[in-house]
């Protein structure tokens, strides 16, 4: 069973918070790893976030970060830089949650060890737009970001001699 | 003097639901509900292929990915009237109730447990009295002394810690909150155990769908699982087995702890069992079909006015004429350009957004009509649907929900207790026992019929010349969901998505009436402008789902305040 988990997170339909799933499926096409590391472009999950997390040894996630930088910047983040910003009240499922996630995990002593995230600044986050010039320029570097993460971690990654291309009709809609 | 309230989480997504209510002397007195951010995704899906719109609609929103699917490929197959095979009823019908177990669990433990529960409270209870408490309650094994010495514990190691900061979104503390230290305990002890019956359902949905939250299993015309027993690579009867394990397990923690609590919340706060109503009238479409062609169904459907439960109109089919007649939008008061209310065929969306303005434009949320009427739809008007005409499975769970309810506050309830913002929650968990007695039906169905040897899974979709229109409806978690689409010479040329929190947060119509979490607020108390919890109360028992949803992080927090008092 997997220990290690590689989320993307954000809408492919709305802009550049398609990064996460993008940049997945972009290193998923490329790379493979072992049974113990599991990609999952997990959308917007809002909620459900915390069965993905739950007992993980690691957990990297992809996604858009909004820290009033330029466009296309890329940062990088811990569970402690997430874990120091107070939440704030709910009033749908969909608030992203992620300090909830991990504060209830704490509170379960089910935490994963490690929480790593890549993230990049975006430009718009509008329906049915393409990812930005800046942020689409970005996906190549959070592949590596995560490539090394997962090594970091000591784990194996090794590049496919011929990469995936596998059926994934909502792309256009973000290539375009 | 009245107060103006506004809660409006607006920071950290783009697009939110925000409420505003006018309090005076305690009481909310008019309420507006906005949509904050517009949602025409719908315009994404012109000019595609309809086998493939089902991709795209399960993107629409993160939290409700296989609604859309569903509700897509069945609006493709009404327009082609195309029936499909038994199995793939089945299976999609495994996919719908463990999809939707998930959701109402996630829905009481994860999003609305903080409104009744005080979690801070628990910190002064006694282990054993808890578990005495719920001994009488329920045979659950996790409802130990030692389990909830645990679980205090933690908490306790959390507080000191000063990491309670997490749940900064309870109102602890708050006049509002009122269960026991010992109720208190169990509820969070519950809370903490109810992520691995979430995970678990999500695992069925993962075998069935090949992968979640974005199902891969789906077709226009049936599924794409093939089924071989004897192949390890396809559905066989090891993956059935496995469902089967997951499902009971989901089951035994639906019956004997979400009904548990929600019974005894309900009792302990009853008067929560007469503020909230708001619209009395109510829709639901049926589903969880048992035979190829959509005629007969396991879950009730049906209209019902006023609260009258004397009266109720069944929709009985996938291609119900009452249903596809009446329902209309309306936009008087949302920010497109115009002031009608329409067919879904025969609309636009052409956004035009102006200010908000309340007794004006004010949301980007539609106003969804029901032969020119507000309706609430969701687990509610099912259930109440359902008694209405007399469901079997329905009645057997909602009188026992009422006599478990009546017996812990000492008290008869009668099913016009449903009418409120605790009757939502009540009826929500009936109708998660319910699905999770039918979800082991369906799973019999579907290992009988494949023993009988019927493997068939899918009808090939066909498209003719010209211009063909369907609707597909599925009761989604929320409630009543459909999907309206126009082909044109086998491509899209229209395609509406006419959603259940739009039908329950939509604003008011061209003749003012308000929608349903509008009337609902109306008559609610409010302690605390600051604090307005009884507005989150009410609001969340909808459980409310409109943001169809990007995710975006903001670690820098630049959040403010999301409650204003003026």
């Amino acid at each position: 069973m997997a220990r290690t988990f590689v989320l993307g997170l954000g809408n492919v339909l709305m802009g550049d918070d398609a990064f996460g799933p993008v940049v997945v499926h972009a290193f998923d096409d490329r790379y493979s790893v072992g049974p113990e590391v599991e990609i999952v472009d997990l959308g917007t999950p809002g909620l459900d976030m915390t069965p993905w997390m739950a007992d993980a040894e690691r957990v990297i996630v992809v996604d858009t970060v909004r820290a009033g930088r330029r466009p296309g910047t890329p940062c990088r983040y811990t569970k402690d830089d997430v874990m120091r910003q107070p939440p704030g009240p709910r009033v749908g499922p969909h608030d992203p949650g992620m300090r909830e996630t991990l504060g209830t995990l704490e509170l379960l002593g089910r935490a994963p060890r490690e929480v790593v995230i890549v993230g990049i600044e975006p430009a718009h986050t509008e329906l049915g737009r393409p990812l930005s010039p800046p942020v689409a320029a970005g996906v190549h570097g959070a592949v590596a970001a995560v490539v090394a993460a997962l090594q970091a971690g000591g784990l194996e990654v090794w590049r496919r001699s011929v990469p995936l291309e596998p059926d994934r009709r909502w792309q256009p809609l973000v290539a375009r | 003097m009245s107060t103006h309230i506004t809660v409006d989480p607006i920071t950290r997504i783009e697009g939110h639901l925000r409420i505003d209510v006018e309090v005076d002397g305690g009481v909310v007195k008019k309420a507006w509900s906005s949509g904050q951010m517009f949602r025409g995704i719908e315009k994404i899906l012109e000019g595609r292929d309809p086998r493939e719109a089902w991709l795209f609609t399960q993107r629409f929103c993160g939290v409700c990915t296989t609604v859309h699917a569903i509700a897509s490929v069945r609006a493709v197959e009404n327009a082609l009237q195309l029936a499909i095979p038994k199995n793939a009823h089945y299976i999609r019908n495994l996919i719908v109730a463990a999809h939707a177990m998930h959701d109402h669990i996630v829905h009481f433990y994860q999003l609305s447990a903080l409104d009744w529960v005080d979690v801070v409270s628990a910190l002064k209870a006694d282990p054993a009295k808890a578990a005495a408490l719920a001994s009488g309650l329920s045979e659950w094994p996790g409802n130990n002394v030692k389990q909830f010495q645990a679980v205090k514990d933690r908490l306790a190691g959390f507080v000191n810690n000063g990491q309670l900061g997490i749940f900064a979104n309870g109102y602890w503390g708050h006049p509002a909150m009122r269960l026991s230290p010992e109720v208190n305990l169990l509820a969070v002890s519950h809370y903490l155990e109810a992520l691995d019956y979430q995970r678990k359902v999500n695992q069925v949905v993962a075998i069935l769908g090949g992968k979640t939250p974005h199902i891969q299993n789906l077709a226009v015309g049936g599924v794409a699982n093939a089924i071989n027993l004897d192949n390890q690579a396809t559905l066989n009867m090891a993956r059935l087995y496995q469902v089967k394990e997951l499902l009971d397990s989901a089951r035994q923690f639906i019956e004997q702890v979400y009904f548990v609590d929600v019974c005894a919340i309900g009792a302990m706060y009853a008067e929560w069992l007469t503020y909230g109503g708001g619209v009395t009238n109510y829709l639901a479409v049926p589903d969880l079909p048992t035979d190829a062609t959509g005629r007969s169904f396991d879950l009730p459907g049906g209209t019902l006015f006023g609260g009258d439960l004397s009266t109720v109109t069944p929709i009985s089919s996938f291609d119900d004429p009452y249903f596809q007649k009446n329902v209309t939008e309306s936009i008087a008061h949302a920010w497109y350009d115009g002031d009608w209310q329409r067919h879904p065929y025969e609309e636009e969306t052409v956004p035009k957004y102006t200010k908000y303005e309340g007794d004006r434009k004010y949301s980007w949320i539609k106003a969804p009509r029901f032969d020119g009427r507000v309706m609430q739809v969701g687990p509610l008007a099912q259930v109440l649907v359902g008694l209405a005409q007399g469901h079997e499975l329905t009645k057997k769970w909602a009188v026992k929900a009422l006599d478990t309810a009546g017996r812990v506050a000492g008290t008869t309830l009668t099913p016009a207790v449903l009418h409120s913002t605790l009757g939502r929650h009540a009826a929500r968990m009936i109708r998660c026992c319910m699905l999770a007695e039918l979800a082991g039906k369906h799973w019999s169905l579907l290992a009988e019929n494949i023993g009988r040897g019927d493997t068939d899974i899918f009808n090939e979709p066909v498209f003719p010349k010209g211009e063909q229109h369907g609707f597909g409806f599925h009761e989604a978690p929320r409630g009543t969901l459909s999907h309206w689409v126009v082909i044109q010479d086998g491509t899209i040329r229209n395609y509406q998505a006419v959603v259940p929190s739009t039908w329950n947060a939509g604003p008011r119509d061209g003749r003012d009436q308000p929608g349903p979490y509008e009337a609902s607020l109306v008559g609610n108390p409010v302690a605390d402008p600051e604090l307005p919890l009884e507005v989150l109360r009410t609001v969340h028992s909808f459980d409310p789902c409109i943001a169809c949803a990007i995710h975006t992080l903001d670690v820098h927090g630049t959040e403010v305040a999301r409650v204003r008092a003026l």
